[in-house]
C-alpha cells in the first residue's frame, strides 16, 4: 500500500506517443486502474498507458485535476468557504463544458474512461452521448454511430408499425 | 485531425446503451431499430437483466385512476408509452393495488358490490381471475383492502415473472372484527382465514389508502390512530400492532410505506411540509416516530398541497393533492406536474424492455430470440400481419395448457369481438330511436355504449366522440320534452 500523506506525491504517466504528465498521485488515483496499479506497488517509476494518446490523456488527467475529492490536503483549488451545494453545481457547469468536443475526441474519452476506470467521467461522457442519441431520428443516431442501418425497408416498415406507440 | 473511429467497441456501445432513460420506454425500441445488431444486444436477456440492475428500481410508467364514472383507467406518464387507456375485463373495474408489475382490481357489479378479483399483468398480456374470499359476503362485510406481491423464489423485484403471486385480502365486518387471507397463484386457493379484533374498540380497515410490504408482512391502515393491521405472510397471521399516533395527524392523513432500508414507515403532510417518518426504539424499548426527511411543497406545487395520495419508486416520486389536482412530486429533483383531477390513482411502475419477438417484423427469421416465453409467438406471427388481437387469441391457445391467464385473455378477446358488434347494435338502435324522436329509450341505448366505449377506449378518445354527440343529444331533447 502506497504512503498515506502522500498530499504531494507525484506520479510520472506515460502516453504511448512519448509526452510524459507529472501528476499528483491524488490525482491519478480518481482511476481505478492507475489506483490498483500503485496499491500494488506497480508505479515505481512512471506507469504507461497504452492505447491513449497524449491529447485525450491530458484530457483526463484536466478532469481527473477538476474532480479529485477537495477534503484531503490535496491542494486543488477550493476554498473551504464554498457551500458543496454550489461546488457541485460549478462542477456540473465545468462537466458540460469539458465534455464540449467533436465526436471523436469523446469516444476516444469514453473509451480511455473505460480502460481508466474512471466511473464519473465514463457516466458524464456516455450519458451525453445518450441524450444525444434519444433526441435525435434514428438516421441520425446511425450516421452519429457510423452504424449501417442492415433492415431491409419492409422490415423497418413492419417494425414501425407493429410499435407504434414507440414511435410517436 | 485524426480520422474519426468507424464505431465504438461492443462493449462500450453497451455502457453507452445502458443508460437509455427506463421512464421513456420508447427509447429502447428506438433504439432497436437502429441496425440487427443493435436489437439483438438490446433484446438479448444479458443486456436486459444489466438494464435493470443498473437502473435499479422500476420507473413509474403512468397510473391508474379509479373514477366514478369511468371506474378504471391507465394514464401514460412517459412521452410514449406501451400502454393504452384500457382495462383488461368487460366489467366496471376498481383498481385495489399495484405492485411488481401487476394490478389487481375487483370486479363490480350494477349495485357497487364487488363480483370477483383480477390479477392483471398489463405487460406480459395476462389475467387471472380470482373468487372472492369466502368471508367478504356484501355488504356486511364493507370494509377491504387488499394486497398484491410477487411471490417468485428468490426475485429481486425487478423484473417479476408476474406469476407465481400472492393477493392478500382484509375485510372488516360491522363489528369491527378483522379477517384476512391470501390467495397463492400456485395452489389456486385461498388459505384459512383468520382473524383479529380489539378488546374495546371496532376496527375498520381503511379501503382507498395504499398499503405497504415491508418483509414479510403487509401493513393496511385502520380508523384507528394507535394501531396497524399486519398481515404475517409466512404463518398467514392477521395481527393488530400498536403504534403511537403521529403528532397531528390523523391515519386518514399519512400513508404508510416501506423507507429506504426497508423498514416500516409513513409520510404525512404538515401543513405544506412532507416528513417522512419511521419508527424507533428507545432506550427503554418503546417505540417512537422520528422525522427522516422533511421536504416543503410550498414553492414547488402551484397551489398547497391537501393531502398525499400514495407514492411511488420507493419513496422518490409522491402523488400530492391540491385544489387544482393531483401532482407528482419527484422527491430529488423537486420536479412537480400536474397529472390527475381525480384523487385515487394507484401508480405502476415496470420496467420495459423490447422482446424479440415484438422487434422482429413478422416476414423475418430472427436467429436472435433467445427468450423462449416470446418465442412461442413467432410461429403465429407470420400470418395476418397487422393483427395483435389475432396474435393474443393465438397466444392464448399455444399456453393454457400451463397458465390459466391466457385462457382468460383468449376469452376476452372473443368477448371483445362480439363486445363491439352488440355496441354497434346497441348504437344504431339508440340512433333509430333518436329519428323515431323516442328520447328516453335512445338515451338509455347511449348511455350504455357511452358507458362501455368509455371503459375500452378511454374516456377522451375519439372513438367516443359519436357517442358523446349522441349521448348529449338524447338528452337535451328528452329535457325539452318534459319541459
Amino acid at each position: 500500500m502506497a504512503t498515506r500523506e502522500a498530499g504531494k506525491k507525484m506520479i510520472m504517466l506515460k502516453s504511448p506517443d512519448g509526452m510524459e504528465f507529472e501528476v499528483e498521485e491524488a490525482v491519478a488515483m480518481e482511476s481505478q486502474t492507475i489506483r490498483k496499479m500503485i496499491e500494488d506497488d506497480c508505479a515505481d517509476t512512471a506507469i504507461l498507458i497504452p492505447n491513449i494518446n497524449s491529447k485525450i490523456l491530458s484530457r483526463v488527467i484536466e478532469y481527473c485535476n477538476k474532480h479529485v475529492p477537495t477534503t484531503g490536503a490535496t491542494g486543488a483549488a477550493a476554498s473551504d468557504t464554498v457551500a458543496p451545494a454550489a461546488l457541485a453545481e460549478d462542477l456540473k457547469i465545468w462537466d458540460a463544458e469539458f465534455i464540449k468536443v467533436n465526436r471523436a475526441t469523446r469516444f476516444n474519452l469514453i473509451q480511455a474512461a473505460s480502460y481508466l476506470n474512471i466511473k464519473g467521467l465514463l457516466d458524464l461522457t456516455s450519458q451525453t452521448t445518450i441524450d444525444t442519441i434519444s433526441d435525435n431520428s434514428l438516421e441520425e443516431i446511425r450516421s452519429f454511430l457510423s452504424t449501417k442501418n442492415d433492415y431491409l425497408p419492409e422490415e423497418e416498415q413492419t417494425i414501425r408499425r407493429e410499435n407504434q406507440w414507440a414511435f410517436q | 485531425m485524426p480520422p474519426p473511429p468507424a464505431t465504438l467497441p461492443d462493449e462500450l456501445l453497451e455502457e453507452i446503451l445502458l443508460r437509455l432513460p427506463p421512464d421513456d420506454p420508447g427509447c429502447l425500441f428506438r433504439a432497436s431499430l437502429v441496425c440487427k445488431p443493435w436489437r439483438s444486444r438490446l433484446t438479448g436477456p444479458a443486456f436486459t437483466r444489466l438494464y435493470r440492475e443498473f437502473h435499479g428500481a422500476p420507473p413509474l410508467l403512468g397510473f391508474f385512476e379509479n373514477d366514478e364514472t369511468v371506474l378504471c383507467w391507465f394514464s401514460p406518464l412517459p412521452p410514449t408509452s406501451p400502454f393504452f387507456p384500457v382495462h383488461p375485463g368487460k366489467c366496471s373495474l376498481f383498481v385495489l393495488d399495484s405492485r411488481h408489475g401487476l394490478v389487481l382490481s375487483n370486479t363490480i357489479g350494477p349495485d357497487g358490490e364487488p363480483l370477483c378479483l383480477i390479477v392483471w399483468d398489463p405487460v406480459g398480456h395476462r389475467q387471472w381471475r380470482l373468487p372472492l374470499p369466502d368471508f367478504v359476503d356484501w355488504p356486511t362485510v364493507p370494509d377491504c383492502a387488499a394486497a398484491v406481491l410477487c411471490a417468485a423464489d428468490g426475485c429481486d423485484h425487478l423484473d417479476c415473472p408476474g406469476d407465481p403471486f400472492r393477493v392478500v385480502y382484509v375485510g372488516t365486518d360491522d363489528d369491527g372484527v378483522a379477517q384476512a387471507c391470501v390467495y397463492s397463484s400456485e395452489s389456486r386457493a385461498w388459505s384459512p382465514v383468520t382473524s383479529c379484533e380489539h378488546p374495546d374498540l371496532p376496527l375498520h380497515v381503511i379501503s382507498s389508502r395504499p398499503n405497504a410490504l415491508v418483509g414479510d408482512a403487509v401493513y393496511f391502515l385502520c380508523h384507528q390512530e394507535t394501531f396497524i393491521l399486519q398481515y404475517d405472510l409466512l404463518n398467514q397471521e392477521l395481527s393488530m400492532i400498536y403504534w403511537p399516533p403521529l403528532p397531528k395527524c390523523k391515519c386518514d392523513e399519512y400513508i404508510v410505506m416501506a423507507t429506504e432500508d426497508g423498514e416500516l414507515g409513513c409520510a404525512t403532510l404538515k401543513e405544506s411540509k412532507l416528513e417522512l417518518w419511521s419508527m424507533e426504539a428507545d432506550a427503554g424499548g418503546a417505540v417512537k416516530w422520528v422525522t427522516r426527511r422533511v421536504v416543503d411543497l410550498q414553492n414547488l406545487l402551484p397551489s398547497p398541497p391537501r393531502f398525499l395520495v400514495c407514492c411511488a419508486n420507493g419513496v422518490h416520486v409522491f402523488f400530492a393533492r391540491t385544489d387544482l389536482g393531483t401532482f407528482t412530486v419527484e422527491l430529488n429533483s423537486g420536479r412537480v406536474k400536474k397529472v390527475s383531477s381525480s384523487s385515487e390513482v394507484i401508480p405502476y411502475m415496470r420496467f420495459y424492455t423490447p422482446a424479440p419477438s415484438t422487434m422482429a417484423s413478422s416476414s423475418e427469421n430472427i436467429e436472435t430470440a433467445q427468450d423462449e416465453h416470446h418465442d412461442q409467438l413467432l410461429p403465429h406471427s407470420t400470418g395476418d400481419v397487422g393483427d395483435e388481437k389475432e396474435k393474443w387469441v393465438e397466444k392464448g391457445e399455444e399456453d393454457c395448457e400451463w397458465e390459466d391467464g391466457w385462457e382468460e385473455e383468449a376469452e376476452e378477446e372473443k368477448w371483445e369481438w362480439e363486445g363491439k358488434k352488440a355496441l354497434k347494435e346497441l348504437f344504431d338502435k339508440g340512433s333509430k330511436a333518436i329519428e323515431e324522436e323516442q328520447f328516453v329509450h335512445a338515451k338509455h341505448c347511449f348511455h350504455d355504449v357511452l358507458e362501455s366505449r368509455v371503459l375500452y377506449y378511454g374516456r377522451l378518445s375519439p372513438m367516443c366522440i359519436s357517442t358523446y354527440y349522441k349521448y348529449g343529444y338524447a338528452l337535451l331533447y328528452k329535457a325539452r320534452e318534459q319541459r
